[in-house]
């Protein structure tokens, strides 16, 4: 990145964006890593870097082998993990408001159950709660975010 | 409380907890029943929501575990003897980064169960194969190849070389494949830089892809043999293939005309084979 003109920060942020691509790949139920982490972060690293230079290097001569090779490449996937984030993140900025105004224990228990897909048996572990309280929660907890919510909008 | 009136069956088709026909059952019911569509409607919108805070909170964590291995000074640079030890260090440090902040933010050890192999790898990698200078010198020469003007494929294969030679290797590809491609694609030297290119940037697979035919079927002994050993490791980068990489190894230090006899030998004596 540095001897394509990029900068330190733009490293970092790079960077983190890939791990963050990484983590959510890996948490994808059907997906399994081929390579070693390494070879796979960098390779998201390297696509994520190109479609910045990409988009943000109109004055770039348009000799540029590397530009002229990014033109052609349809491996760009990774990128569009870190869009859907930004767009739902902007889509739904009122839900993450009304969840912010959620208790830790309803949030973590909404996050733990649809996002993180943990059975109720393993929140029940991990939230020291009863068995048959776990779903009696969540239930509660939904009905109060929609409240939340509504609140916010009205 | 504005309450849901059908959050068990939204719950269940949420989590995918359904059966076939409940699934079935709960889609025609959403198709007709304009009170269940809102519900499902906003339910759905409560998931987003969850999803969007899901990523927030895990941004925030790569961030904030960045920022301490920054502070603890895991990513300033340190005096370093040579270029080729400032790459391997580089490389290992940023991985090794990775490896740190991924732990920290999330927890995913299971994926990250340490392997020999990435760590021999980095550690003994030439970058440089013998043939490197030896083909800059000759094609850097007036008299290479006979005739006054270099073609176009050979231009392109010593602009290569020499990005190779600096490491710089986006760049090295990027010629080598030009020069490959303006040889009609038969070209064994640029076949095996291009994939030496891959290789150095640890896209092991891809690497190996190039790097087979020319190992197997070039006249060329020399570059056959180069080609064989860098192969082999390719192969040991790639967990699925660490006995193939063995297996050739061995096969390269038992050789008595190969030039990576030696350098063979040393790979299975360090990685205790």
């Amino acid at each position: 990145m540095l001897r394509h003109g990029g900068s330190q920060t733009d490293a970092d942020d790079i960077f983190q964006e890939a791990l963050f691509v990484l983590v959510k790949k890996l948490r994808e139920p059907d997906f399994e890593i081929q390579a070693q982490v390494s070879t796979y972060l960098y390779g998201i690293v390297r696509n994520l870097w190109f479609k910045k230079m990409r988009d943000q290097n109109a004055e770039t001569p348009t000799e540029d082998a590397t530009l002229l090779r990014l033109r052609h490449d349809e491996s760009l996937d990774d990128w569009r993990w870190l869009e859907q984030a930004a767009e739902r993140e902007h889509q739904y900025a009122h839900v993450l408001k009304a969840l912010e105004q959620l208790d830790e224990g309803c949030r973590q228990i909404i996050l733990k159950t649809y996002i993180e897909d943990l059975s109720d048996m393993e929140i029940a572990t991990e939230m020291e709660y009863q068995l048959a309280f776990v779903k009696v929660k969540r239930f509660r907890c939904m009905n109060k975010l929609r409240t939340i919510l509504k609140t916010l909008n009205d | 409380m504005e309450e849901f009136t059908h959050i068990e069956k939204m719950d269940a088709y949420a989590r995918r907890q359904m059966s076939g026909a409940e699934r079935q059952a709960f889609e025609q019911a959403l198709a007709t029943e304009p009170e269940l569509q809102q519900e499902w409607s906003e339910f759905q919108a409560l998931l987003e929501g969850a999803r969007a805070k899901s990523d927030q909170d895990l941004r925030s964590q790569i961030r904030q575990a960045s920022q301490e291995l920054r502070s603890e000074g895991f990513f300033s640079a340190r005096p370093s003897p040579g270029i080729v030890v400032m790459f391997r260090t580089r490389v290992f440090r940023w991985s090794m980064a990775a490896v740190l902040v991924l732990a920290a933010a999330v927890g995913v050890w299971r994926y990250l169960e340490p392997r020999t192999t990435e760590s021999f790898f980095v550690a003994d990698f030439p970058v440089q194969p013998q043939s490197l200078l030896i083909l800059i010198d000759s094609i850097s020469s007036p008299s290479f190849g006979g005739s006054e003007q270099k073609s176009e494929a050979v231009t392109l294969l010593l602009r290569g070389l020499e990005a190779f030679k600096s490491e710089d290797f986006d760049k090295a590809e990027i010629w080598f494949a030009q020069s490959l491609a303006a040889a009609g694609g038969n070209d064994p030297t640029a076949q095996f830089y291009l994939g030496m290119s891959h290789l150095a940037q640890k896209r092991f697979d891809e690497a190996e892809q190039l790097l087979q035919p020319v190992a197997q079927g070039v006249e060329n002994e020399e570059l056959r043999n180069e080609a064989k050993f860098y192969l082999a490791i390719a192969r040991s980068g790639q967990p699925a293939q660490e006995r193939e990489a063995k297996r050739l190894m061995q096969e390269i230090a038992e050789d008595e005309n190969s030039d990576y006899r030696e350098a063979a030998a040393e790979w299975l004596t360090k990685i205790g084979g």
